[in-house]
């Protein structure tokens, strides 16, 4: 099913705190399990997302909105796509959160991306600094692990 | 009296000499003592952290929620698109992701930038394709 953005009609959905998003449907339809539901006739009253809040609701609305923009070019998107991930990790790990449940690939992808990128060329101390994760080694399992893995430190 | 050949002071004297001195002016002294003045109980409950630092928590609890904490399939996604030296780093980083690194199929799509030559006694790798 396609559908165009001068056929679309409105949809309703409801974050899980309560807020409903008034969204058009070509644009909502990005979301795989609002698709899903759309086909199945079930989205003539607001949808209830109860695992996604109004604030990430919105921030994934505003991706699927450009991205169902089919005047956008893909150098616009790859742009637009930077600086939509520029944000604190809380925001990142609610939207790939989000991304999940609403089955959105290529959000998904883009976060994922994004947070590879976090962590590429970055030794382990400054990993466990940024997504604040607890050394939970042995200093005997360290030494173990960083004699095995001498090269990756290099 | 014992002899104390380290000449560390036992721990009971300097329990006394803190409680005898005066004691050091708290960080929020002065809102102590307004808090004082209008709660005219005197065994009021201990200030939490949450009321003193009310910042310092909503931050924590922001990093609390944040990406060490994904689901498996998620984070199996993130791990695969880093290259092999990464994964190695990775590790290093904590026992879970020490359990991901034992994963095979992490290693099929790793790319190969950054990776070392192989010798033979890191036998705990796949060999580089």
């Amino acid at each position: 099913m396609s559908l165009s953005p001068s056929t679309s009609k409105m949809l309703s959905l409801k974050s899980s705190d309560g807020k409903v998003l008034e969204v058009e449907e070509h644009v909502a339809v990005l979301c795989e399990t609002i698709k899903s539901l759309v086909e199945d006739g079930c989205a003539d009253s607001p949808i209830p997302l109860a695992n996604v809040d109004g604030a990430t609701l919105g921030n994934v609305m505003e991706w699927c909105k450009k991205h169902a923009d089919q005047k956008a070019s893909a150098d616009d998107l790859e742009d637009w796509d930077a600086e939509f991930v520029e944000r604190d990790q809380g925001e990142l790990y609610h939207l790939i959160m989000a991304a999940n449940y609403l089955n959105i690939k290529g959000l998904l992808d883009l976060i994922c991306q994004k947070v590879a990128d976090m962590i590429k060329g970055k030794h382990p101390e400054k990993i466990r600094e940024i997504f604040n994760i607890e050394n939970d080694f042995t200093p005997e399992q360290q030494e173990q692990i960083r004699k095995d893995n001498s090269w990756a430190f290099e | 009296m014992r002899r104390n050949p380290l000449r560390i002071k036992p721990l009971d004297d300097r329990l006394k000499k803190a409680h005898s001195s005066k004691p050091a002016k708290p960080i929020n002294q002065d809102k102590e003592k307004h808090e004082q003045h209008t709660h005219s109980t005197p065994n009021r409950s201990i200030p939490t952290r949450e009321t003193e630092y009310p910042t310092i928590v909503e931050d924590r609890q922001m990093v609390l929620v944040s990406i060490s904490r994904l689901p498996s399939d998620i984070l199996l996604d993130i791990l695969t698109r880093l290259s092999i030296k990464t994964l190695s780093i990775c590790r290093y980083v904590c026992q879970i992701l020490a359990l991901y690194h034992s994963i095979p199929s992490l290693y099929q799509n790793a790319p190969q930038q950054g990776t070392p030559t192989w010798h033979p006694h890191h036998k705990s790798h796949p060999s580089p394709r």
